[in-house]
């Protein structure tokens, strides 16, 4: 088991430690120093310092293939990729944008296949969402094979899981980069309505405890509807009070298939100003990957998906190419002398058009009362 | 279609990335998320949607 990875990440190489945030660049020489290495080899003394001093590891008297594991460069040059498992989950929040949570997710065969390439594509950061992944009955193994082909993992939960020993026991034998649970409210009452089931903020709590007491890497997404705004700063306190880095949103987006169903949900008077869009490496340097294994640019942008399943890496290829193309200012957004101050992508925009979502939601025409 | 020029920088605006070194050094970087927020795409580097 791998107790360094050194990889290519946006054309400069990195010695990494999985469930650190902490890094070290590495010059061009030293990383291919390190892919030239003869088999057999103790670790290099500017190995063993480094390791030392960045992440207080000894690695003394090791040999440098069992302790670095050496990611060698893709042509694709993809650097970052999210991995839905599987839509379905055991919460049923009024905000979600998935809609339907459908449970379907591959197979073990295809999920190593899928894993496989998306390192081949150069991925060195995975984030595994869902859904809920962590109920996903191929999470262990997913996750688990996603660590040992030398990927910094993030995953995305509700939290309902991360009591259970043995999810326990992976994330702490496999330390991930990051956990990032979402927070529906800071009571029983409310936590509860949002996401439609009883019982759920109990173990959103229960969870929380036992990744707290085991020391995982949390974040909190604290995410406002109508039914738990009141409770805004109480979840920001429970935040605070676990020591815990969080961010708030509060505007929803339609769903993936372009539904406004879940936008009435949204709290009108905790809605926050977005920033102009200014640009985005989706399907550069970034892509998502579906529950069957279909590539797009992005988790909104899922037009012209790529089967990495059946094409492997070479088919991002053309991913660039979708992205540039779905970057376009299409449909009602041609010609707008508002572009450069637009706030949503073009993508997210044409769901908010689908799901013919109110213009102040998304666009400053509606802001501005300009038709 | 209109096509809206965008720029996609590698680290756009970014004053606390670690320099070039230009040199054989080591460069011991506090905290990744500087490096990383510049792979993922818009919606997800921002804070205007939490998926």
């Amino acid at each position: 088991m791998h107790e360094l990875i050194a990889a290519p990440f946006l054309e400069e190489y990195f010695l990494l430690r999985p469930g650190a945030v902490n890094g070290v660049k590495l010059p061009r020489a030293r990383y291919e120093e390190l892919t030239s290495a003869r088999a057999g080899m103790p670790c290099p003394l500017w190995i063993t310092e480094a390791a030392r001093e960045a992440f207080g590891l000894d690695l003394t008297g090791r040999r440098l293939a069992g302790a670095v594991l050496v990611r060698h460069p893709s042509a694709l040059g993809y650097s970052r990729a999210s991995y839905e498992l599987n839509l379905g989950c055991n919460w049923d929040c009024e905000h979600c944008y998935l809609g339907l949570k459908r449970f379907r997710g591959l197979a073990w065969d295809r999920r190593e296949t899928l894993l496989g390439t998306i390192r081949d594509a150069g991925v060195v950061y995975l984030q595994l969402t869902g859904g809920e992944p962590l109920i996903d009955r191929l999470f262990g193994e997913t996750y688990e094979l996603a660590w040992r082909l030398g990927m910094m993992l993030h995953v995305s939960t509700n939290g309902s899981r991360l009591h259970n020993p043995r999810i326990l026991e992976l994330l702490t034998t496999y330390p991930p980069y990051r956990i990032t649970v979402s927070a529906y409210g800071a009571t029983e009452a409310s936590y509860d309505a949002l996401v439609r089931r009883p019982g759920a903020f109990r173990l959103f709590s229960r969870g929380m405890a036992a990744a707290l007491q085991a020391g995982l890497p949390l974040r909190l997404n604290i995410v406002l509807t109508k039914t738990n705004a009141h409770e805004r700063d109480a979840m920001i306190a429970m935040a605070e009070r676990w020591g815990l880095r969080y961010l708030v949103y509060s505007n929803l987006s339609p769903t993936i298939y372009g539904g406004g169903e879940v936008l009435p949900a949204q709290s009108v008077a905790h809605l926050t100003a977005r920033k102009p869009f200014t640009g985005c490496n989706a399907g550069h340097t970034f892509f998502h990957v579906d529950p069957h294994g279909r590539a797009s640019i992005c988790k909104v942008g899922r037009d012209e998906q790529i089967s990495l399943v059946d094409e492997g890496a070479e088919g991002l290829v053309r991913m660039g190419a979708i992205a540039d193309r779905l970057m376009l200012r299409s449909g009602g957004c041609s010609d707008c002398a508002l572009s450069g101050t637009c706030t949503v992508c073009r993508p997210l925009a044409k769901l908010y058009q689908e799901a013919k979502a109110p213009l102040e939601y998304y666009c400053q025409h509606g802001r501005r009362n300009v038709s | 279609m209109t096509a809206v020029m965008v720029e996609i920088g590698r680290r756009p605006g970014d004053t606390n990335a670690p320099q070039e070194t230009g040199d054989d050094r080591l460069e011991y970087v506090p905290d990744l998320d500087v490096y990383l927020e510049h792979a993922m795409c818009a919606c997800n580097a921002s804070d205007d949607n939490p998926y």
